[in-house]
């Protein structure tokens, strides 16, 4: 009977009901929202290692961010090569330059360098063009979603990369850095005639292991016999490039304060509406007490009808972040929503409604049958 | 119109229990007399004040006042006399100052106020003057709660409030809201939430007080036959005279004493 009573008395006060849904709804698609935006964002720090097809990195000790690399003598590779349980081991490049534009401006670029003939390092699928791409001499990898900061290079046409020429060969899609600077994949040569670099360093080993070896200890090999490197595994430098942003520059806890504010709107908007709702139906309250309604009864019909709205918010606020993850979300503002802050921001956002149901209980508790029915 | 509502048992309404004379929640302190034992309700020496202003008013001064099962008194008086205090102290809902308040034998002036919620819910019904039937509830599902809180489940609880429902001459608005209904209908139907459980007693604050002459003096007929089949000890504040004719015994109070 107290779900009925919770039920019909919720949907006999269709505006404030509403008012409830909105407020719950809107707090899960902004959780959702901030939270995958937030994901999105701190995902392209690591996208390089993520998709490296690489089961260990090696760079140079202290190495904290893939797009930061210290560059190392390329013919330490060799004692890589060498330890018992390391199937293949490549080097590659990351250099900054710039790339000139057709209106004379300059855009900086990271260009990447990666040695042909092996999927270590490529990060990449080509999108448009021949897949040989980068088999043409002076050949290069963009990405379609950098086209405008590079303004609009066609397959084939020429730039310049830090004076030298070079001929967009083909484009992937979506491989984007956490910094503004577009991506440039190339080969491990080739970058050096681009950037004038240091022909003996590598910036990175990326090594796969054999079917079966413990990567850490691989690691720890590697550690041992290169001083002045470190080795990690693929998860743990995403991890360290992930870091390295969040404690850099606060993203995390600017999100998080958003997020936050969305939980609290949510929080008010849903107290606000029992509360609303409550004070409407106060007699109706004073009588079911006088008619033997006991406080626990009276605090769990409260409950009902909070855990109602917040189910229905919740499942119209996860299908409306559904729709809008599918509209909006593009690589360059990424929406990446894990599955964990699904059912997290769900869990949040009913503890929550059923925190703002203590506001209208206590207005309850406090009602004296006595005063309320006479007048 | 008939003064001689005797207690009898409830063999004719359908949807309301049988009152029984050993059915719960009594103590039976008394064992010998069979004039208490149909005592419903004993108020002995109750005094009540109110802080207004923060100075003390006395507003019931050493009031007295029973009723026996079946008995349907009314409580008479000018406004301000203290009518709806005693029928809040005597239902439960207000604690006094001093004096002793018995319902069926048993003391409740001194019990805990989950105690006083439990003997309100077991053993008396109440109507008010604004019906407080509530919204978003078909007439049906009014009626019911009170057989709900009392544990019976809601499909049953149902059953038995549209078998009142009828016996009220509402059987074809089982299923309609509060707010569709006219104030004579709606107090029909908390007349049948207040009985839907055939309380030991019932409280009614002026139950006609919101009707015009004619649904009220419908609303008092329905309620002396209901609470003859119920046997409830049945106490009515009211000022409508219209009604007087209904009870088996008038109380006058004025100034807080009966007169
Ligand atoms: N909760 C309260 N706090 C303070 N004073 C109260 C309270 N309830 C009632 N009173 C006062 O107590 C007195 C008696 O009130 P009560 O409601 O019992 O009178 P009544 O006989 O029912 O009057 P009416 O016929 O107008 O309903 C009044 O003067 C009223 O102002
Ligand atoms: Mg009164």
């Amino acid at each position: 009977m107290l779900w009925n009573i919770a039920l019909r008395t919720l949907l006999s006060d269709r505006g404030k009901l509403l008012a409830g849904l909105v407020g719950v709804i809107f707090s899960v698609v902004l959780v959702n929202i901030q939270g995958g935006l937030f994901f999105g964002l701190i995902h392209k720090a690591s996208l390089l290692v993520d998709h490296s097809n690489a089961d260990i990195w090696v760079g140079h000790r202290g190495m904290h961010n893939v797009d930061f690399p210290h560059h190392i003598p390329e013919h330490w590779i060799h004692r890589v090569r060498s330890i018992p349980g390391v199937a293949q081991a490549e080097p590659m490049r990351i250099h900054f330059s710039e790339m000139s534009l057709p209106n004379g401006d300059f855009e900086g670029v990271m260009v990447v360098g990666l040695k042909e003939g092996t999927n270590l390092g490529r990060a990449y699928e080509i999108a448009e063009g021949p897949e040989d791409g980068l088999s043409y001499t002076d050949g290069v990898v963009v990405d379609q979603c950098d086209d405008q900061k590079l303004e609009y290079p066609k397959i084939g046409e020429t730039r310049e990369i830090g004076g030298s020429r070079v001929r967009v060969a083909a484009k992937c899609y979506g491989v984007l850095s956490f910094l503004v600077t577009p991506y440039v994949f190339t080969t491990y040569d080739r970058v050096i005639d681009i950037t004038d670099g240091d022909p003996s360093m590598a910036s990175y080993f990326l090594v796969r292991v054999a079917p079966g070896i413990d990567r850490e200890a691989v690691c720890e090999e590697i550690r041992g016999r290169l001083e002045d490197v470190t080795a990690m595994t693929s998860e743990d430098y995403a991890a360290t490039s992930v870091r390295f942003w969040m404690t850099r520059t606060g993203i995390g806890l600017s999100f998080g304060a958003a997020t936050a504010l969305g939980l609290l709107v949510g929080l008010v908007m849903v107290g606000q509406t029992l509360y609303a709702m409550v004070l409407d139906r106060i007699s109706e309250f004073a009588t079911l007490k006088a008619m033997g309604a006991t406080e626990r009864e009276i605090l769990l019909l409260l409950t009902a009808q909070s855990a109602l709205v917040a189910v229905v918010g919740i499942c119209i606020g996860l299908i409306l972040t559904f729709v809008i993850k599918a509209i909006v979300s593009t690589p360059r503002a990424a929406i990446d929503i894990p599955l964990l802050l699904y059912f997290t921001s769900a869990a949040l956002v009913l503890s929550i409604c059923l925190l703002a149901s203590a506001l209208p209980y206590l207005r309850v508790r406090s009602v004296d049958p006595h005063t309320v029915l006479q007048g | 119109m008939p003064a001689n509502h005797t207690y009898r048992m409830p063999d004719t309404i359908p949807g309301v229990q049988a009152v029984t004379s050993n059915s719960m929640d009594r103590q039976d302190n008394s064992d010998t007399a069979s004039a208490e034992d149909h005592r419903v309700l004993l108020a002995s020496n109750i005094c009540k004040s109110y802080s207004i202003g923060g100075e003390p008013r006395r507003v019931l001064d050493d009031v007295d006042f029973h009723t026996y099962a079946g008995e349907m008194v009314f409580l008479c008086g000018p406004s301000g006399s203290g009518k709806s205090t005693l029928l809040s102290i005597m239902g439960c809902l207000l604690e006094c100052d001093s004096g002793e308040v018995w319902i069926s034998n048993r003391r409740v002036d001194q019990l805990s106020v989950a105690e006083r919620t439990r003997v309100r819910r077991q053993n008396i019904g109440f109507v008010f003057q604004r019906f407080q039937l509530i919204r978003g509830l078909n007439a049906e599902d009014n009626v019911a709660v009170p057989l709900t809180l009392q544990g019976v489940s809601l499909n049953d609880a149902r059953e038995r409030s549209g078998d009142l429902l009828s016996r009220v001459g509402l059987g074809l608005h089982r299923k309609q809201q509060p707010n569709a209904m006219s104030p004579g209908q709606c107090q029909r139907v908390a007349l049948a939430r207040a009985l839907i459980t055939a309380p030991r007693l019932l409280l009614a604050d002026e139950p006609t007080a919101a009707l015009d002459g004619k649904s009220g003096g419908e609303v008092m007929e329905l309620l002396a036959e209901l609470v003859a089949d119920t046997g409830s000890a049945t106490v009515v504040v009211t000022h409508d005279p219209r009604i007087l004719g209904y009870a088996d015994r008038v109380c006058e109070i004025e100034n807080g004493q009966f007169k």
